[in-house]
């Protein structure tokens, strides 16, 4: 009898065992991915587009609605003059962080994906994660491009001097904004949100009066460094001496002042504007202007904006103008408004690294994928399909440069399908009936927008990869609690940040950085 | 009983039914387990995407140096060996008890719902699990706090208080596991003699006696195997339950980070798979010195009982 119990047990414990080891994968996630199946460039000599392929695109956002409608006709294109159709995947903003490394690593198929500089680049490209673009295969497979690129973008685009990467073909101005609810604004009786005053107003008036209202949601992903972020760059050019610039990547948390010809780099923390960006975002967070669990919130301020959630969001212009889009079809009893939220900060002239499409290093058809992204830049009928929808479904054109949205154009909006990669100056429309503000806008920002000193400076991280990790490890947790203002001592959290950041060897990283940054100023004279 | 050359063989012929029953495990455990063991050799290299697992270059231990410069090492450590003691600790106790009330039940019906009620949140994603608490305790629109403004009473932060996460995370755990644990305690009560309860009964034992002196000592060697396997994975937060539950919440970071999650963390920002898979084998390597030891120890108490 015992001898029989004692057989039960062991069976029911080997259920438990068994079912205990379907989450076995956890920790080994990147093991159970393929090897190398060997070198990825095969060696033809011209394009041969005999054998009809089908490639597969990874975009980020949610997938449009029309989207399948756009790219059939896309296809229809494409397969008449390179025997390819493409395939698009969609990766959601609340998930790509997480699963853009992971596809790289998953050995799944797949051929061209969406990448900037904020989106990964030189993370993937410094791994061989991406197919490198010769200039005799630009020539090649994208005669097109080879034409058009700006030379500075092609500059630009290398790491350890060789081209993942075909940048956007457009030069992009960067502000923030804010969106804010005309109807609140009027019963609260806020004029404008110009100034940073005239925000708080509007916050504080929501906080006492919409209890069911967060005035400015923002979210722990993107978007929590956006209000810091705003708040240093006022502040860091109001400086009598020279503003800062934070060097990339962010989350090492190094900045130095732009001219400062010692390059004598520093913690954002040892800045001297820091503690009062801190106390500015401090105050904010206490008085109610953003959740208590901000730092748990996945969703981002604009998606709680247009949900209804909040009276406010901080976004950049390009955002703003395709969401003004949106919300003025689907909700105009809002009264959509957007202000320059710059306080006199200058706008920045974005890298053309700021959205670009890259080449799967494992893809099986890179030259293909190469001639299909030398179509969807330059060929005007692929281009204006994957930016603007169909023609007379989407939108309609006005003169040369101009688009009037349709109202089928919730279902594919302008500008927003992460088609952000293939921009190209050259056929580039602006929608007419957009921000009605938003010439002034521009106006105000052209006469001051500079790109910064350190924009196209990349950090080699390779020598301190053990620093680098520690480093980010605070700054997405303790230092993402300072950028949203959670803290009750200012002083002495910063404090304590700063024994940490010492102990993580911040001394080495800034060593490395300062080193790199001064051969940096002697390559870039200005 | 005539004795083959070939024990093994011998055995695989007698007891076949046996043996093909363990086969769908044993094949998942290699599948699962053994063959992505190929991928420790990811801890001494420096990844990349083009060379795979295989052919990227050597590094040697400084894939290592991460952990322990993180300052991190010896806090997840910590709380991951904590949490499951705890979570050991606490969920046995409970599974015990219920099983035996269970045991004790007489309406069958009764019984029966009881036993799927309890069971039933073993099915439930931790993903929803997740988003009870945050609906529960989130500060502006959450249940209690908005029960709590209904009775006048000042509304409390939970997500940004240290102290009680450890007392929610003990929570959800049992929430979850009791009722699985419970089953198979129930299983290993019914298996023991009836026999042995009649005697008792006629020698006038009560209810108290009969669990003390026949029930518990009844489920002993399951209380064991279950233990030892705990033990095995002690140093392995369950990931899914930290990750959700707490929302990755910087703020209680300090004591709800267990090695699991940190190590996600890490490999989402910095995507160097070399230096999550140190971290991984370092998990791993304890956990297998624990199961040794935990083994070693139980044969010494009861030799009957140890796994090996």
């Amino acid at each position: 009898m015992k001898k029989t119990a004692k057989l039960l047990a062991l069976v029911l414990a080997l259920v438990l065992v068994v079912s205990a080891f379907t989450g076995c994968g956890g920790t080994t996630v990147s093991s159970s991915t393929a090897p190398a199946s060997g070198a990825s460039g095969s060696g033809t000599s011209g394009p041969d587009i005999s054998e009809e392929v089908t490639l597969t695109m990874y975009l980020i956002g949610d997938r449009p609605v029309d989207n399948d409608k756009v790219f059939e006709k896309i296809n229809e294109r494409l397969k008449e003059e390179i025997n390819a159709t493409i395939d698009v995947k969609y990766m959601s903003w609340s998930e790509y962080e997480q699963k853009y490394p992971l596809i790289f690593a998953s050995g799944e198929d797949w051929d061209m994906i969406f990448t900037a500089d904020w989106c990964f680049y030189n993370a993937q490209a410094s791994k061989q994660g991406f197919w490198e673009i010769t200039p005799e295969a630009l020539e090649t497979y994208a005669p097109m491009t080879a034409e058009s690129m700006y030379p500075e973008a092609w500059e630009q685009a290398k790491v350890d001097g060789k081209v993942y990467m075909l940048p956007m073909n457009y030069q992009e101005l960067t502000a923030y904004v804010w969106m804010a609810r005309g109807d609140l604004m009027d019963k609260y009786g806020i004029e404008s949100l110009d100034t940073f005053e005239g925000a708080e107003q509007y916050m504080q008036a929501i906080v006492d009066n919409e209890p069911s209202m967060i005035p400015l949601d923002v979210g722990s992903d993107y978007d929590r460094q956006f209000v810091f972020d705003l708040l240093w760059n006022v502040k860091s050019y109001a400086r009598d001496d020279g503003n800062y610039a934070v060097l990339p990547p962010v989350n090492l948390i190094t900045c130095v002042q732009e001219n400062d010809p010692e390059a004598n780099v520093m913690s954002t923390l040892d800045a001297d504007i820091f503690m009062d960006t801190l106390n500015t975002v401090k105050d904010w967070r206490d008085r109610g202007f953003w959740s208590r669990n901000a730092v748990v919130n996945t969703q981002n301020n604009t998606e709680s904006f247009q949900a209804g959630k909040s009276a406010l969001a901080v976004m950049n212009i390009n955002t703003a103008k395709s969401l003004y889009a949106t919300l003025q079809a689907e909700h105009p009893e809002w009264d959509v408004r957007v202000f320059d939220a710059m306080n006199g900060a200058p706008a920045t002239i974005q890298s053309y690294l700021a959205n670009g499409m890259s080449i799967f290093s494992k893809s099986k058809n890179p030259e293909r994928a190469l001639m299909a992204l030398d179509y969807l830049r330059n060929d005007e009928i692929c281009h204006n399909l994957f930016c603007y929808g169909i023609e007379g479904v989407h939108w309609e054109a006005v003169g040369d440069h101009g688009l009037k949205s349709l109202p089928d154009s919730s279902n594919y909006a302008y500008d927003s399908n992460c088609n952000w990669g293939v921009r190209n100056d050259q056929f580039w429309r602006t929608v007419e009936g957009g921000i009605p503000n938003s010439e002034e806008l521009t106006e105000n920002w052209k006469e001051t927008a500079r790109s910064g000193r350190y924009i196209t400076f990349v950090f080699d991280d390779s020598e301190v990869k053990n620093e680098v990790a520690a480093i980010s490890e605070i700054y997405n947790s303790d230092y993402k609690l300072l950028q949203l203002g959670f803290t009750d001592d200012p002083a002495g959290d910063v404090e304590k940040l700063k024994a940490k950041l010492d102990a993580a060897g911040v001394d080495v990283l800034q060593e490395a950085f300062h080193t790199q940054a001064q051969a940096f100023l002697e390559s870039h004279p200005e | 009983m005539k004795r083959s050359k070939h024990p093994f063989l011998q055995d695989l012929k007698e007891n076949r039914i046996k043996w093909l029953m363990l086969l769908p495990a044993a094949i998942v455990v290699i599948l699962m387990c053994y063959i992505p063991m190929g991928g420790i050799v990811l801890a001494f290299k420096e990844y990349n995407y083009h060379d795979g697992i295989f052919g990227s270059p050597w590094v040697g231990f400084k894939n290592f140096e991460y952990f322990f410069q993180s300052g991190k090492a010896w806090s997840v450590t910590r709380n991951t060996i904590l949490y499951n003691l705890a979570f050991l600790c606490v969920n046995t106790v409970l599974q015990i008890t219920c099983a035996i009330l269970l045991s004790e039940l007489a309406g069958k019906w009764f019984k029966r719902i009881t036993q799927s009620v309890m069971f039933f949140p073993y099915f439930i994603s931790w993903v929803v699990v997740g988003a009870f608490i945050y609906n529960m305790f989130n500060f502006e629109f959450g249940a209690v706090n908005t029960f709590l403004r209904s009775l006048g009473l000042e509304p409390v932060d939970i997500y940004s208080n240290e102290a009680v996460w450890p007392f929610i995370l003990i929570g959800v755990s049992a929430f979850k596991n009791v009722g699985y644990g419970t089953v198979m305690y129930l299983a290993s009560i019914m298996n023991i003699d009836g026999q042995l309860y009649e005697a008792a009964d006629l020698d006038g034992a009560n209810m108290w006696q009969k669990i003390r002196h026949i029930t518990l000592p009844g489920i002993r060697p399951t209380v064991v195997i279950l233990f030892l396997l705990a033990i095995g994975t002690i140093m392995k937060g369950d990931f899914q339950m930290f990750w959700q539950v707490t929302g990755n919440n910087p703020m209680v970071l300090e004591v709800t980070d267990v090695i699991d999650t940190y190590v996600t963390r890490s490999l989402l920002q910095l995507q160097e798979f070399g230096m999550t898979s140190a971290a991984g084998l370092y998990q791993s390597t304890f956990s297998f010195l624990l199961v040794l030891l935990a083994n070693k120890l139980v044969k010494k108490v009861e030799p009957d009982y140890a796994l090996f």
